[in-house]
């Protein structure tokens, strides 16, 4: 049965400057243990995505359409109790900057004992202390560190700590908000090694959200490119990576930088800079302004879905 | 309408300009009194503050109009040829006069006027030294913080009412602008705490690193660098000086060591006390005494409202800067 | 005046630019604020590093391996507690007044955080100008085209546009380009970049790394380029140092250190590199 079904999501900030479109007409489906990534520049709403999944939006932001569908219910008709026990036990996330989010003053296994028992007031401290070493031992950290103060952990230490915390409830589903950004690249190759460890043995579904498509692409089989809030391209890894549609992912590899060097996708995709979102007509392709390949008819015809393949999809008049 | 995205571009070799005309002239700090103003003005307390300030500062200009109507307004020398002692609110007199025939109204109104002088130049002589000092303490570090702080601590400590009440029995009565000056000297320790600390944490931002490895010398980097990024918080702490300033002269007057020569609602009050008529002449009693608490209070407010304004974190959950 | 022959002198007969000896740097640990005792970690623990003229070297390590330390150093921004930093031949420790200004001239920085490291207050030619202002550098015409031309080699195009704004108006990209601007403006000779790329996408970064190949290559700038990121390092530069808790493990031609890696950290930096295995 498919886990998540979110259809025509739109999320919109009131902003002092006005209302911000942030995430406009997004639809996916994942799948049981299946993961998915979100790539897109910083500001292109995957954020708000992950945020509106869980209903954790700031004040000035509105779900203006759309349905987000969990294990059959659509989780915006849910009262905010429902939703309360929805969040950690069903679907859990890690936060951007999470690990900078630890409470100084209070021991990490103590933070997670409580989160284990305020959803699950009924565990004695016994019994969540034994579940946090089992956590601990899913993400390599050694048990006698469980009642060390944050600070006496280093960097990638945390993170995993705050994945072993994400993972306390035995959620369905985990959302993962730049999980490795700020560690540096051996942390982050085991971060992410644990995460597909994880996912895999638990079968968990991940949604990983990031702007480093390097690292998307070792956990996610599925991915999804944002632009400017909507889903430009989807489909397998390998084929969005390996045969990108879209033009905006062809520029997205083209200035990814690997040890083996750039991505070779076209010489002359460095791409350009971001124009007013505003100013565009609506239902034009957004990536106009910067898009090296755009021919005339771009700017007179909306751009809508083509195929390429059962799995593969862009929003692009020029791929097929 | 353009909307600013933070970090949203990849940018190749010619970078387009996306901000509109308008905002482009904007500099930093008209941007953030825009912002800041809307933020303020979302607040009750800010807005109650802001009414009650201007009905103040009303009534400190108008104080110039009664004299020029009929000398007989005038707070000081004017008295009306008709009464010779205290009468209750009249339709010449709306606040009634006090025991020699005084308009007591246009003492009112001169108050306000008083009020504002001292509350805003005590304030603004007290942060000027406390900044500058907050700064270099905060600034050079070791020995000369650990100097200045323990100074700072030594007039802190110092019952500076006593002092000042020492200081008049000597001299005399005391001048208005040395009572000022005094009230500064002695409230400037608070501000410099604030700003040193603000110094310290400025201290470490890179932007300060960047100045220096470009050379500046360090007046340089504390007037040019230092000094804009303290200034919200020393002018914050403007509106809770003005109100200790307010409240020490009233404080002075009131005992009699003001200035007899200027009309101040401190001054109000030790006539209505010395004259014997604190029972009798409620109309003279307590306009003054609402007056300096309502002024204090609306500092305040405005205050607390500023600080929402100026410390993200105290902003609630939603707002957008 | 006499510092500046004798920098002079010995430039020409060396050709190391900076040369790090064997320098220490330790740092009381803040975290024993509750135990009696100071607890000292050491940064740098004998740090031993050339740089030659006109190459681009890159410094790559991990957080905490100390390479932002080595470079604060390089700058003259904290003293160091033992062994020598030689900036063409002179040593850096004793520099003061009139001296320590001339070393600035030509030695600049490209910060990490571009969110942090313009003056809010100031609009960006004031940021951009503010060197050639310390320094007396023109007058006031020859110092605003001298920022024109330095903002339009940065890709802030065009320059003019950029004058009056100010670091809120700017992304993150644009700040860090009106930080390589203001960097370049006093045409230094030797530019330490620190992570200038660590805080923006990824995509934004390589183009950063293009207009730094860019302009090195234009000015015959020395660079120092620290790093986490091996690829970068390897665009980039000539010769890397791979630096692991305040010990420099390997140095040599990039080319040499990421084909045939000497020691075992570089081995793991290179094996733990994000590879797009599945394509191809």
């Amino acid at each position: 049965m498919t886990l998540l079904a979110v259809d025509n999501l739109s999320i919109t900030y009131q902003t002092r400057s006005g209302p911000h479109v942030a995430v406009d007409d997004v639809s996916f489906d994942l799948e049981k243990g299946q993961s998915l990534g979100i790539v897109g520049e910083s500001g292109c709403g995957k954020t708000t995505i992950g945020m509106g999944l869980l209903r954790l939006l700031p004040a000035n932001a509105t779900i203006t359409d759309g349905s987000i569908r969990f294990a059959g219910n659509n989780l915006l008709d849910l009262p905010v109790n429902a939703m309360q026990a929805i969040r950690w036990k069903n679907i859990s996330m890690i936060f951007q900057a999470a690990m900078n989010a630890w409470n100084p003053v209070q021991r990490v296994g103590d933070q997670i004992i409580e989160a284990i028992r305020t959803h699950y007031p009924e565990t004695s401290r016994a019994e969540a202390t034994e579940a946090v070493k089992r956590l601990y031992e899913a993400v390599d950290i050694p048990g006698n560190r469980i009642f060390n103060y944050p600070h006496e952990y280093s960097g990638g230490m945390k993170q995993r700590a705050i994945i072993a915390m994400a993972l306390s409830c035995q959620p369905d589903l985990l959302i993962a908000d730049e999980p490795t950004t700020a560690l540096d690249v051996i942390v982050q190759d085991q971060i992410i090694e644990k995460l597909k460890a994880i996912q895999t043995e638990r079968n968990i579904a991940v949604i990983f959200i990031s702007h480093d498509i390097g690292v998307v692409a070792e956990v996610c089989h599925t991915i999804m490119v944002m632009y400017q809030g909507k889903i430009v391209e989807s489909g397998r890894r390998e084929e969005v990576f390996g045969s990108p549609a879209h033009p905006y992912t062809q520029a997205l590899l083209s200035s990814y930088l690997t040890i083996d060097g750039v991505f070779e996708v076209h010489e002359d995709q460095a791409a350009s800079a971001c124009a007013a979102p505003g100013e565009l007509p609506a239902g034009l392709c957004a990536y106009l302004p910067h898009c090296r390949q755009a021919e005339l008819d771009c700017r007179r015809l909306p751009a809508g879905w083509q195929e390429i393949s059962p799995t593969h999809k862009a929003r692009c008049r020029l791929c097929s | 309408m353009p909307i600013l995205t933070r970090g949203s571009d990849i940018d190749g070799g010619a970078m387009k300009n996306p901000m509109n005309a308008a905002q482009l002239k904007r500099s930093y700090n008209i941007q953030r009194f825009l912002e800041g103003w809307s933020l303020f003005y979302e607040n009750l307390v800010g807005r109650i503050g802001l009414i009650l300030l201007m009905i103040f500062g009303l009534m400190a200009l108008l104080s110039f109009i009664p004299p020029l109507i009929d000398p007989m307004y005038h707070p000081m020398t004017g008295v009306d040829p008709d009464i010779s002692r205290s009468t209750p609110p009249s339709l010449h007199h709306w606040l009634g006069t006090d025991n020699i025939g005084r308009d007591l109204f246009s003492q009112l109104l001169t108050g306000a006027r008083i009020a504002f002088l001292v509350g805003v130049s005590a304030a603004f002589m007290s942060i000027v030294f406390g900044t500058l000092i907050g700064m270099v303490a905060g600034y050079a570090g070791r020995v000369t913080d650990s100097l200045l702080m323990r100074f700072a601590d030594i007039i802190m400590v110092m019952p500076s009412l006593l002092v000042v009440l020492l200081m008049a029995s000597f001299f005399g009565q005391l001048n208005i602008w040395i009572i000022v000056l005094l009230i500064a000297l002695f409230r400037w320790p608070g501000v410099s705490r604030v700003i040193r600390s603000q110094t310290l944490s400025l201290k470490q931002r890179p932007f300060i690193d960047m100045a220096r490895v470009a050379g500046a010398s360090h007046l340089r980097i504390l007037f040019r660098h230092i000094l804009p990024n303290v200034l919200p918080m020393a002018l914050l702490y403007m509106t809770f000086r003005v109100t200790s300033a307010i409240i020490v002269e009233a404080a002075l007057a009131f005992l009699g060591f003001g200035d007899p020569n200027t009309v101040s609602w401190g001054m109000m009050l030790q006539w209505v006390w010395k004259t014997g008529h604190m029972f009798q002449a409620p109309y003279w009693l307590l306009p003054p005494g609402i007056c300096i608490s309502l002024i204090t209070l609306s500092f305040y407010m405005m205050g607390r409202a500023m600080e929402e304004v100026l410390d993200p974190r105290l902003r609630k959950e939603g707002q957008r800067l | 005046m006499q510092l500046e022959t004798k920098m002079e002198k010995t430039a020409k007969n060396h050709s190391p630019i900076l040369d790090v000896e064997q320098v220490v740097k330790r740092y009381r640990d803040e975290r024993s604020l509750f135990r009696h005792g100071a607890d000292w970690i050491t940064a740098l623990n004998g740090v031993n590093l050339t740089i030659q003229k006109g190459e681009v070297f890159g410094l790559v390590g991990a957080s905490g391996s100390g390479k932002t330390t080595l470079g604060r150093l390089a700058l003259k921004l904290e003293p160091y507690d033992s062994g020598s930093i030689r900036f063409q031949g002179v040593a850096t420790r004793t520099l003061k007044g009139k001296e320590l200004k001339a070393f600035r001239r030509k030695v600049q920085l490209i910060p990490q955080d571009p969110y942090q490291s313009l003056n809010p207050y100031l609009s960006v030619y004031d940021t951009v100008a503010e060197p050639l202002i310390i320094h007396n550098i023109g007058d006031s015409q020859t110092q605003k085209t001298i920022v024109k031309d330095c903002l339009a080699a940065a890709g802030l195009v065009p320059p003019s546009a950029y004058f009056q704004r100010y670091p809120h108006q700017l992304s993150g990209g644009e700040r860090q380009r009106a930080a390589i601007a203001r960097a370049m403006v006093l045409e230094p000779e030797f530019v330490i970049a620190d992570e200038p790329t660590s805080m923006l996408d990824a995509s934004i970064s390589f183009t950063i790394f293009k207009l730094l190949a860019k302009i090195q290559k234009a000015r015959s700038v020395t660079f120092l380029f620290i790093t986490h990121d091996l690829a970068a390092a390897r665009f980039l530069c000539d010769r890397i140092a791979v630096i692991y808790q305040g010990e420099i493990v390997e140095t040599g031609s990039s080319e040499a250190v990421i084909q045939n890696p000497q020691s075992d950290y570089t081995r793991a930096l290179i094996r733990a590199q994000p590879r797009f295995s599945f394509v191809k």
